[in-house]
Order: C-alpha cells, then sequence, then structure tokens
C-alpha cells in the first residue's frame, strides 16, 4: 500500500522550505496575520503560554500536596488552582497544541499550502484566548467538570466569567471543527487516497462540530441557571443535575478525544518522515479513526457511572462501548509498532530529538491504554477506582504522556521551518529525559496513589506511609517535568537566534549511517555558535 | 523578537495569574439556594406552617391523606407484623415518632402524620380528644386501632415513677393542647407496658431506647439496661438473666449471624467491636424494618431518622458494651450496622423469637 505522507517532502520540496518564519514578521502581522503557519505558530506560542501557566499552578499546588497537613494556603485556593489547572490544560494547551501543529502540517500534507477559512481559526484561537482571560479574571473554584449544583453555588460574584469561558471555549473549538471539515472536504482526489492525517482531521473535525454545542449549551444553561432565568439544573429549584451529568459529558467523552485524534494523526505523519517508509497499514488506520469517531460517542457514561445509577443494561452498555474502544487503539498501537518493527531504524531517527519524544510518547499511551482496561470495568471502577487517584494517573498519562509529548514532538519537527535555525541538541536532549523520567514517574505514583485509594480533590490528607511517600515523590517528579519545560523555552527563545541555520536544505535528512563526510543531523550547540 | 516577546509576556501573565490565584484569591463563597421548592409549596400554600399538624384545618385535604397504595403497603406491613399487629393492641406500635414532629426541617412536618404508622397519628387524636379539642373532621383516616386502643386505655399500667417519659410525652404533644400528664400516659401503653418490666432503670433505659430522637420502642422487645461490663452489674440488678449471647462485629458481618431466643426470656447481649473501623450497632424490630423500606420508596421520605429500637451509632474498634433486652413478643428482630454499604457488605444479623425459630 502506498503511503503519500511518506512522499510528501519529496514530491513538495518546495512547500518544506525551512524559513525564518517567526524573524521575518512584524508583531502584527504575527497577531493578525490568516496565512496558515502564523496561525499555527500563534497558537503553539499560546498553548505553551498557557501550559506555563497550568504548569506553574499544578507545581503550587504540588508543593502544598507534597506534605500532609496545610502549609501554604487552603481548600479555596488549591480548588482554584486546580481547576484553573485543568481547564487551561485541557481546553488552553492540550487541545489547541495539537489542532496548531496539524494547521502547519495538514496544508503541506494535503498538498493546499493553505487553509480554507482561515479567517475562521483566527476567530478560533482569539475566542479562546478571550476565554482564558476570563478565567483569569474569575478564577472560579467550581472544578474543570464544574458539576452543577456545586458550580452553581461556588465561585462568588465572578462565576458568570467562568460560565461564559466555557461558551467561548465551545465557540473556539466548532470553528476550528468547521474549518478543519471544510479544509478536508476540499480533498480533490480519492478518498483512498486522503492521508492518514486527513482522516485524523476529518474525525477530529466531526467529534468537534457534534459535541460543542452540548458544551456550549451546559455553559449557557449555567449562566442562565446562575441568573435565576432558568432552573434546568439547579436541584433546589426543580432542575436535573442528570441533565447536566449526560450533557455535559456527551461533550466530555469526545473532547478527551479532541486532543488525541490529531496527535495520532501527527504521530501518523512524523513516524514515516523519520522511518523513510510508509505506515505498516493505512486501511487499519482508516478503520480506527472511523470506530473511534463512532464509538467516542456512546462511552461517555462511564465518566460518572458509580454516582449516577441506571438501569443494568444501560450500564452494561457503556461498559460494553467502553471496552470496544479498545480495538482502534489497538489498531492504531500496533500500526505504529509494526511501522517501526518492519525494518531498521535509521540514525538519524534515533538521534532526532522529535522521534525520541514519538516513541517515549507511545510507550506512555501504551501505558495509560493498559490501565484504562481497569477504568472501563463497572465493578472496578465503581469500587476501587472512581474520585481516586487512579483516574487522573490515567489521563495524565495520554493526556501529557501521549498528546502533550506528541506536540512536542511536532514542536522540535517544526522548529527549522519556524526560525530557519536548528534547536539545541543537548537541552532538548536533557529536556526529552527530564520528562520521561518526570512523566512516568508521576504517572506511576499517581497509580500507586489510586490503589491505595487516594482521593481526588484535596489540599490535606492523612499521613499515611503509602500516602505521604508516594507525594513527596510525586512533587519532585512534577519538579522535574516542570524545569523540563523551562529548558524547552529555553531552548526554543534562545536557539531561534543561537541555533545552527539550516539553510534551504531539508533539516531532517534520512541516513542508514553516519558518514564521516556530512554533517551530524543535530550537531553540537558550541561548534555553531562561534 | 517575537519569541523573546513570546517568552517576556508569558513570564508576565504567569505572574499576574498566579498573583491573582495564590496571592489574592477570591473570597471562599457559598451561596445559600436562593428559594427552594419547598418555599414555592408554602407559597402554593401546599404546606401548613409548622406546628399544629393535627388542629390545622389546613391538613384536612387529600393532600396529606395517605396515598391508596400506601394504605395497602401499611396494610401488608402489619400482616406481615403478625398476631403482634393483630391480637395486641394494648402495645400499640410505635409510639416514639412523634418527636419527629419536633424536628427542623419544615420538609419533615407533614412526615409524623402521613408517614405511617396509623396507631401514631391515632394516639396524637386521642390525646387531642381528651383534651376536648378533637374535631373528627380533622381525623386523617380512621382505624380499628382507634377504637381497640381506647379500651386499653381504661386500664392504663400507669407508673408514676415515670417521670421522664412523661415529660417527654407532654413535651411533644402535650403542651399545646394542656395534656395532663395522666392523659399522656395513656398514650404511651407500650412504653408503659415496656417498661414496667424493669421499673428500677427506667430513668436510665427511657434515654437509652429513645437515644436519637425518634426513640421507638416497639412491640416485642425491649431494652431493660446498656452499658460497659464494668457498669452492667449494678444495672440489672434483681434482673434475672435467663441467656447470655457474645456478638463480635468485623468487616463485613456479625458473629453470629442469628440466634433463637424464647419469648418472655431476658437476655444480655455482649457486642465486642473485632473489626478495624468504626461501625454501628442498630437493633430493629421486624415492623421498624418495614418502615424503612417503605420509606426507601417514598424518595420525599428519604432523609428521615430511622427508628430503632436501640441504636449505638458509633462503636469504636475495640469497644466492648452490653446491652439486657427483654423479648415479649415472637418474631424476627435483626441487628445491624447501617453506616452505608455495611449492611449490604454482611453486616446484619437477626434474633428470632418464639415458635418462629430457625
Amino acid at each position: 500500500v502506498e503511503d503519500r505522507t511518506a512522499t510528501t517532502e519529496k514530491v513538495h520540496a518546495a512547500m518544506w522550505q525551512p524559513t525564518n518564519l517567526l524573524g521575518q514578521l512584524t508583531v502584527k502581522e504575527f497577531l493578525f496575520s490568516n496565512d496558515y503557519r502564523v496561525i499555527s505558530v500563534k497558537g503553539i506560542l499560546a498553548s505553551l503560554l498557557i501550559l506555563a501557566l497550568g504548569g506553574i499552578f499544578a507545581l503550587t499546588f504540588r508543593t502544598e500536596l507534597a506534605y500532609p497537613d496545610i502549609q501554604f494556603f487552603g481548600a479555596r485556593t488549591y480548588m482554584g488552582l486546580m481547576t484553573l489547572h485543568g481547564m487551561f490544560m485541557v481546553f488552553g494547551f492540550v487541545i489547541p497544541i495539537v489542532l496548531s501543529v496539524c494547521y502547519y502540517l495538514m496544508p503541506k500534507v494535503l498538498k493546499t499550502d493553505g487553509l480554507l477559512w482561515a479567517g475562521w481559526l483566527q476567530a478560533s484561537f482569539w475566542t479562546l484566548i478571550a476565554a482564558v482571560a476570563l478565567l483569569i479574571i474569575g478564577r472560579p473554584d467550581f472544578t474543570w467538570t464544574f458539576y452543577a449544583p456545586m458550580s452553581l453555588r461556588v465561585g462568588g460574584n465572578l462565576v458568570w466569567c467562568g460560565y461564559v469561558a466555557i461558551v467561548l471555549v465551545a465557540v473556539s473549538e466548532f470553528l476550528a471543527g468547521a474549518a478543519l471539515l471544510r479544509n478536508v472536504f476540499a480533498w480533490q482526489d480519492s478518498w483512498k487516497s486522503l492521508p492518514l492525517l486527513g482522516w485524523a482531521m476529518l474525525t477530529e473535525g466531526g467529534l468537534l462540530i457534534l459535541s460543542t454545542p452540548a458544551l456550549a449549551l451546559v455553559g449557557a444553561l449555567l449562566l442562565t441557571d446562575w441568573l435565576q432565568l432558568t432552573a434546568i439544573f439547579d436541584t433546589a429549584r426543580g432542575g436535573s443535575t442528570t441533565t447536566f451529568l449526560w450533557m455535559f459529558w456527551f461533550y466530555g467523552h469526545p473532547a478527551v478525544y479532541l486532543p488525541l485524534v490529531p496527535a495520532i494523526g501527527i504521530l501518523y505523519t512524523l513516524l514515516p518522515r523519520f522511518l523513510g517508509r510508509p505506515m505498516w497499514s493505512r486501511q487499519s488506520g482508516i478503520i480506527a479513526f472511523v470506530l473511534l469517531f463512532v464509538l467516542s460517542f456512546v462511552v461517555f457514561h462511564h465518566h460518572f457511572q458509580p454516582n449516577v445509577t441506571r438501569h443494568g443494561w444501560v450500564q452494561r452498555f457503556f461498559q460494553i462501548m467502553t471496552l470496544l474502544i479498545f480495538i482502534p487503539s489497538t489498531l492504531h498501537v500496533f500500526n505504529w509498532i509494526a511501522s517501526l518493527w518492519q525494518g531498521p531504524i535509521p540514525i538519524s531517527a534515533r538521534k532526532g530529538i522529535p522521534f525520541k519524544f514519538l516513541i517515549g510518547a507511545i510507550a506512555m499511551v501504551i501505558v495509560g491504554g493498559v490501565t484504562g482496561y481497569l477504568n472501563a470495568q463497572i465493578s472496578v471502577d465503581s469500587d476501587f477506582i472512581h474520585n481516586t487517584y487512579w483516574v487522573p494517573a490515567h489521563f495524565h498519562a495520554m493526556f501529557l504522556g501521549f498528546c502533550a509529548q506528541v506536540a512536542i514532538a511536532g514542536i522540535y519537527f517544526l522548529y527549522p521551518y519556524f526560525t530557519g535555525r536548528m534547536y539545541h541538541s543537548g537541552l532538548a536532549e536533557a529536556h526529552f529525559w527530564m520528562w520521561q523520567l518526570g512523566i512516568f514517574s508521576k504517572v506511576m505514583l499517581m497509580y500507586a496513589l489510586g490503589m491505595a485509594n487516594f482521593p481526588r480533590w484535596v489540599v490535606d490528607y492523612l499521613p499515611l506511609p503509602e500516602w505521604v511517600t508516594a507525594q513527596f515523590w510525586l512533587t519532585i517528579a512534577g519538579y522535574l517535568i516542570g524545569l523540563g519545560f523551562a529548558l524547552f523555552v529555553l531552548n526554543v527563545v534562545s536557539s531561534a537566534s543561537r541555533g545552527r541555520p539550516v539553510g534551504a536544505s531539508d533539516p531532517w535528512p534520512i541516513m542508514e549511517t553516519p558518514l564521516p563526510d556530512v554533517p551530524a543531523p543535530t550537531p553540537v550547540w558550541k561548534e555553531t555558535t562561534k | 523578537v517575537i519569541l523573546r516577546l513570546w517568552a517576556v509576556f508569558t513570564v508576565v501573565i504567569v505572574a499576574v495569574a498566579w498573583y491573582l490565584t495564590v496571592i489574592v484569591p477570591p473570597v471562599e463563597h457559598q451561596a445559600t439556594t436562593s428559594r427552594t421548592l419547598l418555599e414555592q409549596y408554602r407559597t402554593d400554600g401546599l404546606v401548613p406552617e409548622p406546628g399544629h399538624l393535627v388542629l390545622s384545618d389546613e391538613i384536612g385535604h387529600e393532600t396529606f391523606d395517605i396515598p391508596e397504595e400506601d394504605a395497602i403497603h401499611l396494610a401488608a406491613a402489619r400482616r406481615n407484623a403478625g398476631d403482634a399487629m393483630e391480637e395486641s393492641t394494648d402495645v400499640g406500635m410505635t409510639m416514639g415518632e412523634s418527636s419527629m414532629g419536633e424536628m427542623d426541617m419544615g420538609a419533615d412536618k407533614m412526615v409524623p402524620m402521613t408517614m405511617t404508622e396509623l396507631p401514631e397519628a391515632d394516639s396524637i387524636e386521642t390525646a387531642t380528644e381528651s383534651a376536648g379539642v378533637a374535631d373528627e373532621d380533622h381525623a386523617i383516616e380512621k382505624d380499628h386501632l382507634v377504637s381497640d386502643f381506647k379500651e386499653h386505655s381504661d386500664a392504663p399500667v400507669v407508673d408514676e415513677d415515670h417521670p421522664h417519659e412523661m415529660a417527654s410525652v407532654a413535651d411533644e404533644h402535650g403542651a399545646d393542647h394542656e395534656t395532663s400528664e395522666q392523659e399522656s400516659t395513656q398514650l404511651m401503653p407500650g412504653l408503659t407496658n415496656a417498661g414496667a418490666h424493669s421499673s428500677r432503670n427506667d430513668a436510665h433505659h427511657g434515654e437509652t431506647a429513645g437515644g436519637h430522637g425518634s426513640g421507638g420502642i416497639e412491640v416485642g422487645i425491649s431494652i431493660l439496661a446498656e452499658g460497659s461490663s464494668d457498669e452492667m452489674p449494678s444495672l440489672i440488678q434483681g434482673i434475672h438473666i435467663d441467656h447470655t449471647a457474645t456478638i463480635a462485629m468485623h468487616e463485613w458481618g456479625y458473629d453470629p449471624m442469628s440466634f433463637n431466643v424464647g419469648v418472655g426470656d431476658v437476655v444480655k447481649l455482649v457486642i465486642s467491636h473485632k473489626g478495624s473501623i468504626p461501625h454501628e450497632f442498630m437493633l430493629m424490630g421486624e415492623l421498624g424494618m418495614e418502615a424503612v423500606n417503605y420509606r426507601l420508596q417514598r424518595a420525599d421520605w428519604n432523609l428521615l431518622e430511622h427508628e430503632a429500637i436501640f441504636e449505638r451509632s458509633i462503636v469504636m474498634p475495640g469497644e466492648v458494651f452490653e446491652l439486657v433486652v427483654k423479648i415479649h413478643k415472637p418474631g424476627m428482630y435483626m441487628y445491624m450496622c447501617m453506616f452505608p454499604k455495611h449492611m449490604q457488605f454482611g453486616m446484619m444479623g437477626m434474633v428470632m423469637a418464639g415458635e418462629i425459630m430457625m
């Protein structure tokens, strides 16, 4: 089976010219240009900013959680930090960053060299920025899932900022989804030849436009309930919390695939690019995208399984559907493994930081996915897992371990195309290992705490030995991840002016063996800066 | 340039957001519910003002009648309760619920009358009759028990040594109706009958039986004494103990899960906590179980306290206490821990008395 994504850069070498894009842009162009490269790099930088915000918040409450008892702040501050951490990371970082990377890759992979409806993507970007600004102003403490009626009671006078931000997030995602679909449907060739990134974007667009109306409705109804115009969710006035759960999680379960699907698409694009050969199977990738799309809408009940007991067959249906998710996920993962397995891995890929991050991401998606088997069981979920650290462990493995790492791989890969220079490989190497160590130990410690029944959303806890030790090392792991991110930012900023210029040549040549007369793909920084 | 601007901007934004969130977080805020359904019902006149429920004209209308299916349910409960209910009205059913009327929550105000156990409503009625302010039109529902009760109230076993119990009854229903102490005593045949067996310890026993507010002394079994093994000898002076049963609680179960006693026996239960987390020890009669079951089916009554013959709401690990009970009627009595899920996990057991021994 021929894979066009593998040969895209050869066919369209002109499009893949590295340029100093960021150096040539004026600030005004950077902020308002509808060029897809600008929208992409702007989205990436904004997402990284939001990652910095969410990360600082995470490190702040991790510091508090390092020891039992209250050291620095109480529950209100903790809940505020936790809420903003969750909302920034989910809505502001992990979804936009993978989408932004795709905004750059898609026109090149689909050979359009431009995005249709780029104005809507621009609007999508600024809507999201407005939502983030509102969240910083409002500082709600209603958790990132804002369950009613709790979210109607807490938060104070500025809580409306949170509700409006929810609506804005939904609008932003809807616009992005519509634009993605528009660009995929502009594909002129046969559907059989649509690259896997295109299939990913098709899936993503469908998920976005079908699920986000529910989120917008939830945000709007929370606002009207809060203003006492309606009583949809407010139980004290005759509303229904079950309605809230079903509406929110109708968005919420597809939402957890919103970062996953583009990340898979990026992986399908970069993996052949580094291996120099097509993916093992295109067919299984397409089938998996379609299955993932369909199943993502019929599993959401598992998010609130133990809270709301339903008729046995309703529960069983959702459990079976949840378990069926293993089929598309496994199709994807085995496709990647088989692609890696079917031939030698070029030395250029082995030494390339983006490829390393891809491998780390595949490892973490296996960790998160295999343990997800336990989450999917109603009995295990109800009795042991629900509302313990097991759940954050699962989605941190997926969001941070997989989606964020694929996005970081994408950023390292695109770095020469944005700046015309190569990043500093030593710093990048340090970043890579800090993240692998940090993310793996963090996720594993969270799993361990989950098995020790450590509850979510607590600022203080009993000094049980199995909790104290794990929480302490979890904080250390968090700092490690934070340090890695700081190195990454330093690398991104400083290499733009001090990195090795890549010129017009392909910055990612595929080399089977290191040859003495060919410069190494990732030379040492000191040599280049002299 | 843009990357550097971005980095500076990031630092500034992070600093500002961190300052806003950590240094000057919004005040903790918990809004009260603005207008509850109950308030709406009050406005609509569906809920009478708290207080004189029995005497209020408001309650004559059908809102507070016992629904037909509930009446059937209650009848079934009575049948299940067996002889104790059919024959012996001298020991009414559950008397202790009267204190529910004092509960603070407006939503529950209606409950003591509708909920249930008709004898209680009837006895309130009887009280008002004897106080001379009764109005037959206000009757919620008439039942053969009323007349039965009246017959027996001619010859109550009145023990003048029961000021504690009478005071509580008088407080609850007598205050407004100026019911005399004597009359209020007549309301409590079950109490007086049950209490008559151990008049020495009555002050203590009244507290025990009514311990958590709902206080039911049910038909068939009465608590003679409760305390630690040290106190017990002084509490049970002059009482002949027929049997001693040892009950150990643990996660998850009671050991033994069931045992038999004879009618008329005085049984000492030695209850020890062999587990590792706090539990509860609760003793209930069949009718009490029915009442709980019945209420579970009525969503609006879920929050009500359940009545037990005896309840010790927290038993800590390692704790041992003793209970002396007298069995008056044949039937099934259950003991359980009603902490959430504990009973479902197996923390229950039963005492079979009389002919239906296992």
